[in-house]
């Protein structure tokens, strides 16, 4: 709904009654897929959750791993795939790729 | 007498590496392909002092996996043959991602020197490194190099020189305690004179690298204890043991940088983020993306009709010559017109090469290249191919021939496979030439749609055969898209004109005995039997002749060569050929006449055209346009239904003679050389087959 994922170990805010479950605690970390963010966005890398191991090693070739922070800095004209910058180099991903990745907004 | 050294160059791609191989070998190298596989072999040569040097440029990659075929062929290529020395490319301005390979190549005990190239950019950008004690920490002597300008290249060559007798200092990149203890163990089980080291050959195994495990013919109580080494380590870790190595190098490359990097400078060169913001801006980006492909259209268009015609001048004045010299018979008419014409053939697409070629070297070597696949890279991708294969596919409008020359730039071996096999369905321009004679004589209104519709038609089989081949034959999941943008750079001529005389000569080497023989076959095809028959017409041709002189004479003359060829062919095992296919051919609305035209058009489209005017026997020759369209009329009851099932099967049918030897030398297999020729033929049947059944139905 606001295309946000919980993360398993979320508490809820107590005394919280809404059923939306996106309340939170303060401080915890709110997920996204790399998919979903915004031109501009910089985001974590938390997790890489593809079940594809040759994807995966082509990531951590690429420097794109757990810890690492990387900016969106543009979608392609037709939507797909995503530009973006890792540190001080510039990679493409498909969206369809980039939804196995977890990231946090900085 | 010199000593004989190999030495193999490794790096990412878009490091230079190449740049780095044009500078030491100039043109001296040649292109051939791995056996059995699409991918390119470049070897070259040159000395230096006392030994004689042969370099392998190998693939650009990022590590030793077994995912891509790249990185299969290198790994093969340094197990088994042993190359004296590495020299590994490297882009010093992204060490922390360029290092990763490098740490693998010292994993493997390899002779290495490092190359540190694009130092102008570290420079530019403010970057402080303490290069003598990363030379320490990584055990191997670090060139700084600006390869485009040859800086480091007198200073690589010299410690080359000196390396090779030097003893190597061996250095261990430390992996986790428990991968350690894992490595201990089957290190243990391991006997001597494995392919690398020990160390290195356990952590393959752990990692379970499946090539690594054929090698050695690993026994099955080895296998046993290394599947327990790798469980144990994944539940440990939660995580595959070949990731858990990746973190270790990583931490390793980290604290090597930590170390030696004093000053991180600029993050990156603003040009290029700026240059990006126009080319690849939501709505700039396609219409300057078409500007340059209007430019490479329009180049080889103009600049290369005008080279083709010169080279088309010079073949008639030989074949004149020719004409005049020998003695009218076989052996005139197969030098003339056999093999000339295969000469002047294989010269024709010449021009075509080398300037597409050159417009792809700038693209690629400027860095706009990966532009290009971003921004075709959904549309190419539903089809099932990569943003690259669209100039490949693009160029093919021009020319079929470096249409499939350029499917190289397509780094996934199953993507550029696929990119070859559809490229002959997107109508060249020797297609264009026969529509543009033909669709004027039958769709006076309307020629435009009609070759709109050949062209839809084309493209559409193009993308429906992509679909079928990705899901039948090149069945397992397309390489990751993850893909680098390296930053704009500016080319150099040298690399450019290597370049396209690399593409030009092999062109030239490889391809020119499958289109001499192809020509022969169909010449001779059209040419045997020998006698040519006596027809009422060249009697009375013959009578004039005595009768008259002068001009007049002349006339009957010409008349009387065009008759005897036309007679000549009517006679052929061409044309036996072609009443044998007639009630093949009937199905589909045309008859054999067009069945020895197409057969002589697999020579080159082109000659689809002559063909026909010679076998209809058409006076007058390409000029007569309307006697060409009386003799269809008249003898094969020609309509514009039968056309338009004509023309489909031009377009779609087997490309010619020269593409086909293109194909086979990208796949570097026959039997997708044949695949082309049958599948091209069945699906030209098919459509043609349909159209002319339907349009029957609602036409009558």
């Amino acid at each position: 709904m606001l295309g946000f994922q919980k993360v398993g170990s979320l508490k809820k805010k107590s005394g919280c009654a809404c059923a939306n479950n996106v309340c939170f605690e303060p401080g915890m970390a709110v997920q996204n897929n790399l998919s979903e963010i915004k031109p501009g966005d910089v985001v974590e890398i938390l997790e890489i959750s593809t079940p594809c191991m040759k994807f995966k090693t082509r990531l951590l070739d690429l420097g794109i791993r757990v810890g690492k922070e990387v900016t969106l800095v543009r979608n392609a004209p037709m939507g797909d795939p995503m530009h973006i910058c890792v540190g001080n180099y510039d990679v493409t991903i498909r969206k369809s790729e980039a939804k196995f990745i977890k990231v946090t907004k900085k | 007498m010199k000593r004989q050294i190999s030495i193999a160059l490794i790096g990412n791609p878009n490091c230079g590496k190449t740049t780095l191989f044009n500078a030491l070998t100039g043109a001296r190298q040649h292109v051939g392909n791995w056996p059995g596989v699409t991918v390119e072999k470049k070897v070259g040569n040159f000395s230096y002092k006392e030994f004689d040097i042969e370099l392998i440029d190998l693939p650009g990659i990022y590590g030793f996996s077994t995912n891509s075929l790249d990185e299969v062929v290198s790994k093969n290529y340094l197990l088994e043959e042993k190359p004296d020395l590495i020299i590994n490319v490297v882009d010093a301005t992204t060490l922390e991602k360029s290092l990763q390979l490098t740490t693998q190549l010292i994993e493997m005990n390899q002779k290495i020197i490092l190359v540190f190239n694009m130092w102008d950019e570290v420079e530019k950008r403010d970057i402080q490194m303490n290069i003598p004690l990363m030379e320490k920490l990584l055990a191997a002597p670090i060139i700084k190099s600006v390869a485009k300008k040859s800086n480091g290249k007198q200073e690589l060559l010299a410690i080359l020189a000196g390396s090779l007798d030097l003893p190597w200092k061996h250095k261990i990149v430390p992996y986790d305690l428990h991968v350690e203890e894992s490595i201990s163990k089957i290190s243990e089980q391991l006997g001597e004179n494995y392919l690398a080291s020990k160390r290195w050959v356990s952590v393959k195994l752990l990692e379970g690298d499946s090539q690594i495990r054929e090698k050695i013919a690993i026994s099955q109580e080895l296998n046993e204890i290394v599947e327990l080494e790798a469980k144990k380590l994944k539940s440990k870790h939660q995580q595959e043991v070949s990731f858990l190595i990746s973190d270790s190098r990583y931490g390793f490359i980290n604290g090597v940088l930590s170390e030696c990097i004093e000053s991180k400078g600029l993050d990156k060169m603003i040009l290029t983020a700026v240059l990006d913001r126009l080319l690849l801006n939501k709505w700039l980006g396609f219409p300057l993306f078409f500007v340059c492909l209007w430019l490479i259209f329009y180049l080889t268009f103009t600049i290369g009709d005008i080279v083709q015609n010169w080279i088309a001048s010079g073949v008639d004045i030989l074949a004149n010559a020719l004409n005049y010299l020998l003695p009218t018979g076989a052996l005139q008419d197969l030098l003339v017109n056999g093999i000339l014409n295969a000469v002047g053939n294989i010269l024709s697409f010449l021009p075509q090469i080398v300037l597409l070629f050159l417009m792809l070297s700038i693209m690629e070597d400027s860095g706009y290249m990966s532009r290009v696949a971003f921004l075709m890279d959904k549309l190419m991708h539903f089809i099932g191919i990569h943003g690259k294969s669209f100039i490949s596919l693009f160029s093919s409008l021009g020319c079929n021939v470096p249409g499939i020359m350029a499917s190289r730039i397509v780094e996934s071996e199953d993507d550029r496979k696929i990119t070859i096999l559809i490229n002959s369905f997107i109508p060249c321009s020797g297609r264009f030439a026969i529509y543009i004679v033909l669709v004027g004589l039958f769709f006076p209104h309307g020629a435009y749609n009609v070759i709109f519709a050949m062209y839809i038609i084309g493209i559409v089989v193009a993308i429906v055969t992509a679909k079928i081949l990705k899901k039948f034959i090149f069945k397992k999941n397309s390489d990751p898209s993850v893909m680098e943008l390296p930053p704009y750079r500016i080319p150099t001529l040298k690399s450019v004109l290597l370049h396209m005389w690399d593409r030009a000569s092999m062109f030239i080497k490889k391809m020119s005995t499958v289109i001499v023989i192809g020509t022969i076959i169909v010449w001779a095809l059209g040419y045997f039997p020998t006698h040519t028959p006596i027809t009422p017409q060249i009697t009375h041709v013959q009578s004039q002749i005595s009768t008259t002189t002068g001009s007049v004479q002349k006339g009957y003359e010409l008349q009387l060569q065009e008759l005897q060829k036309g007679a000549r062919i009517n006679n052929s095992y061409l044309a036996d050929i072609g009443h044998i296919m007639q009630p093949g051919l009937e199905p589909l609305g045309f008859s054999w006449r067009e069945g020895v035209s197409l057969i002589s058009g697999f020579i080159a489209k082109e000659i689809f055209i002559s063909s026909m005017i010679v076998i209809y026997g058409v006076s007058g020759g390409a000029a007569n346009l309307a006697g060409l369209k009386e003799g269809l009329i008249h003898l094969s009851n020609m309509d514009s239904l039968k056309m338009f099932s004509l023309l489909v099967f031009v377009t779609l049918y087997v490309p010619c003679v020269a593409t086909i030897a293109a194909i086979k030398r990208e796949m570097n297999s026959q039997k997708w050389m044949w695949f082309s020729i049958f599948y091209g033929i069945g699906i030209a049947y098919f459509v043609s087959f349909v159209i002319y059944q339907i349009g029957r139905l609602f036409f009558r």
